[in-house]
């Protein structure tokens, strides 16, 4: 019997089976299109990823929402009566303010349920940089610890959790101030496709400019190639907002280069799909600790 | 000219140095303006006055008096603009003066300042202080010259353009609207040009006419109070500076708006001097200055400029069009450590860009093999590569002869004088039907040569 429950969010665009093989829950958070408001759910139940993204594509706003004080409540509590302790594996504190919030329901929660743990833990990354961590929650508890322990070796190794993203049109990051970059640094320019790393405190930064569609992925290539460490240990793995066609060609590129073990592709959950935008692709690979920190957003 | 008397000759070339100065500095003067809009021209408006007087006289006239009439006759024509109209005035009791000398002392100067500034005051109905009147009369008033025995002008006009600066530093006291503005009095600082460019004269440094073709000097931070928002505005210091040279209108604008710190306008022929590069050079305050010559003519001007400013600070990125400008500021990221890395990231892409260019033939010719028609359009690259009536034509027909146009992304389209966005547009239609995996943009360059430039990436 595991000794606590693993709980995630909605920005670690676990799919179903993931959630399944992993034994991980997920606290949903909410997207709204006009006054309709929705739980952002990674099995596509409510609209499905095409759906979705063609709302974006036709230039419909989707607005996101952290997850709502009454989830957090719920699934704490569903665990703490059953006994277990919890861990939850949350979004980028720099990107959602989940991870606060959880923080003060966990306070309340345990206080009701003497001797039971709540732990919250920032991944300071999204999507399958968060999941990848929650994965890995999964794998410590099966070799026996509790919950304090695998927080705290989460904690040690999140930063080395590496990100290499591009997206089509930096409008959704820069509409949503999750980006870190100088407004010089977008400029009025065609052709260029900035590189989006996530930083040390978790942020989105643009940290450099591929100019070209066809230098992307040879430029992504020598990104994962320099941060990469041991990869013939690893998944390598890619999440895209409806754009399979590149993620496909991206990920073929890099396993032709560099020896994961095998890769995963998976696609950008709602609501890191409504900040970076359609046609986004993302890579992460376990490497070097992440050092770099960009400016204010 | 022995500094002891001004002969009407010694006049003329004080009036013309006093006019080089200021029309060198005329948009420092212009920036004074009270109001936070491009609108001041009171140093444009003081210069075309000061140039009529010039324009008008004999410059062989030995009479220091008849000099000074003709001079005074021709500024009272050419004047323009409140500032114009009081200079003029201040000329003309400068001349009243002086009308019976031929030769001019240092004590019959003083008394023709005071003369100056009096009908100066009487050509405004209500005198303000805190102008260019006061600075005209505390020159003398306030210095005591009157009283002092100089035998010779040099000291003279020392004193005399001490008293300006002091006057003139002093206006923004005087004048509420000049301190909420945080600036000096624009027609003072004028007057206080001309003294200096004639002072200069006096010492037998007379302005090339040559070094006064380019007015990018920047203002005094003394022209500025000490509380005043634009002196931070002004100039702030940075680590990376980018300087550009460029043509037509548009082009201008956009470099400026993507961060390039002072643009150097090459006009038509787009032929700057090193002189205005390190003008340039020296209006921003950076750790490093990059430069980008934008036309494979200038390139050594340019480094010849940074040769001459500090080959240490400036590097020069040797690019041969404004396209290729434009490709190395669209790869700029000011949060790079080190001047190198920014360089690097600037250069990485150039040797991928071409650049094209569309124009009218100005003749019939046979060249590169291309049958080239006096008023068609023209096709070009490094080469004439293409010839048509039809422009759209003559563009797709350029494009086609590209040996390397498959392994291209992405295409700008900078548009001249006389295209309309429209044109722009369908123009990039037929590129487009053509070139599908090519992406387009576009943007308003107001060429005055080409009708189109193409940086092709």
């Amino acid at each position: 019997m595991a000794s606590f429950a693993i709980l995630t969010d909605s920005t670690s665009d676990l799919s179903p089976d993931l959630l399944e093989r992993y034994n991980i829950d997920y606290a949903p958070m909410n997207y709204t299109m006009g006054d309709a408001e929705y739980p952002a759910l990674l099995d596509w139940s409510i609209h499905s990823a095409k759906e979705f993204y063609d709302f974006m594509r036709q230039g419909i706003i989707i607005k996101t929402t952290q997850v709502p004080v009454p989830v957090f409540e719920s699934k704490f509590e569903q665990y703490l009566k059953e006994g277990l302790d919890v861990l939850y594996v949350s979004c980028s504190s720099a990107l959602s303010g989940s991870y606060a919030t959880s923080l003060n329901v966990a306070k309340s929660v345990m206080a009701k349920y003497p001797g039971r743990k709540i732990r919250c833990v920032d991944s300071l990354i999204s999507s399958f940089g968060e999941a990848n961590l929650a994965i890995v929650a999964y794998e410590e508890r099966n070799k026996g610890k509790d919950v304090d322990e695998v927080a705290d070796y989460l904690e040690s190794i999140r930063l080395t959790r590496n990100q290499f993203a591009t997206v089509e049109n930096l409008e959704y990051l820069k509409r949503c101030g999750r980006v870190s970059a100088t407004s010089a640094f977008f400029g009025n320019f065609f052709g260029i496709h900035p590189l989006i790393i996530s930083d040390k405190i978790g942020q989105n930064y643009a940290i450099r400019k591929i100019k070209g569609a066809k230098n992307v992925i040879p430029e992504l290539v020598e990104e994962v190639k320099a941060a990469v460490v041991n990869p013939e240990e690893q998944t390598l793995y890619i999440s895209h907002a409806d754009n399979a066609e590149q993620a496909i060609a991206v990920r073929d590129a890099i396993m032709a280069e560099v020896p994961f073990k095998d890769s995963h592709l998976g696609i950008i959950g709602p609501i890191v799909g409504a900040s970076v935008g359609p046609g986004t692709i993302s890579i992460y690979v376990i490497g070097k600790e992440v050092t770099v920190q960009g400016g204010a957003s | 000219m022995d500094g002891t008397v001004l002969t009407g000759e010694d006049l003329y070339s004080l009036f013309t140095n006093g006019y080089r100065n200021l029309k060198q500095n005329a948009s420092i003067v212009d920036a004074l303006n009270v109001f936070p809009i491009p609108d001041g021209d009171t140093g444009k408006n003081m210069s075309m006055t000061w140039l009529g007087g010039i324009e008008n006289v004999d410059k062989e006239e030995k009479s220091a008096g008849k000099m000074a009439k003709a001079f005074s006759k021709g500024t009272l024509l050419s004047a323009r603009g409140n500032s114009g109209v009081i200079l003029s005035q201040f000329v003309r009791g400068f001349s009243q003066g002086i009308k019976e000398l031929d030769v001019v002392t240092p004590p019959d100067f003083i008394l023709a300042m005071e003369k100056a500034s009096q009908k100066a005051y009487s050509a405004v109905a209500v005198p303000t202080e805190g102008t260019m009147l006061t600075v005209m009369r505390e020159c003398i008033e306030n210095t005591g010259v009157q009283d002092a025995d100089y035998t010779e002008f040099s000291p003279l006009f020392t004193d005399i353009i001490k008293g300006m600066k002091k006057s003139l530093l002093n206006t923004p006291n005087i004048l509420p609207c000049l301190a909420e503005a945080g600036v000096v009095d624009s027609g003072g600082a004028g007057l206080l040009y001309i003294f200096e460019g004639m002072n200069m004269a006096l010492q037998g440094h007379m302005i090339e006419e040559s070094e006064m073709e380019e007015d990018t000097a920047e203002t005094p931070e003394e022209f500025f109070t000490p509380d005043s928002k634009r002196r931070s505005m002004r100039k702030r210091h940075v680590r990376y500076a980018i300087v550009a040279a460029a043509s037509g209108e548009g082009m201008i604008e956009y470099f400026k708006n993507e961060g390039v710190l002072a643009v150097i306008d090459g006009g038509q022929t787009n032929n700057p001097s090193a002189k205005a590069f390190v003008d340039a050079f020296k209006s921003v305050d950076a750790d490093h200055i990059i430069v980008l010559p934008n036309d494979g003519n200038i390139i050594l001007t340019a480094k010849q400029a940074a040769k001459i400013f500090d080959p240490e600070k400036v590097h020069v990125i040797e690019t041969k069009s404004m396209a290729e400008g434009y490709s190395a500021m669209s790869m700029v990221d000011y949060s790079l450590p080190t001047v190198d890395a920014l360089i690097h990231e600037m250069t990485h892409y150039l040797p991928n860009v071409t650049t094209g260019y569309i124009t009218t033939a100005t003749r019939d010719a046979n060249i590169n093999g291309v049958d080239v028609k006096e008023g068609a359009y023209v096709g070009l690259t490094d080469d004439i590569l293409s010839c048509d009536t039809d422009i759209t034509e003559a563009t797709l027909k350029m494009f086609a002869s590209l040996p390397d146009i498959d392994d291209k992304q992405v295409v700008t389209v900078f548009y001249g004088k006389g295209i309309s966005e429209e044109d722009a547009l369908s123009l990039g239609d037929a590129l487009m039907e053509k070139y599908p995996l090519l992406e387009f943009g576009y943007i308003n360059g107001k060429m005055d040569v080409y009708s189109y430039m193409f940086a092709i990436e």
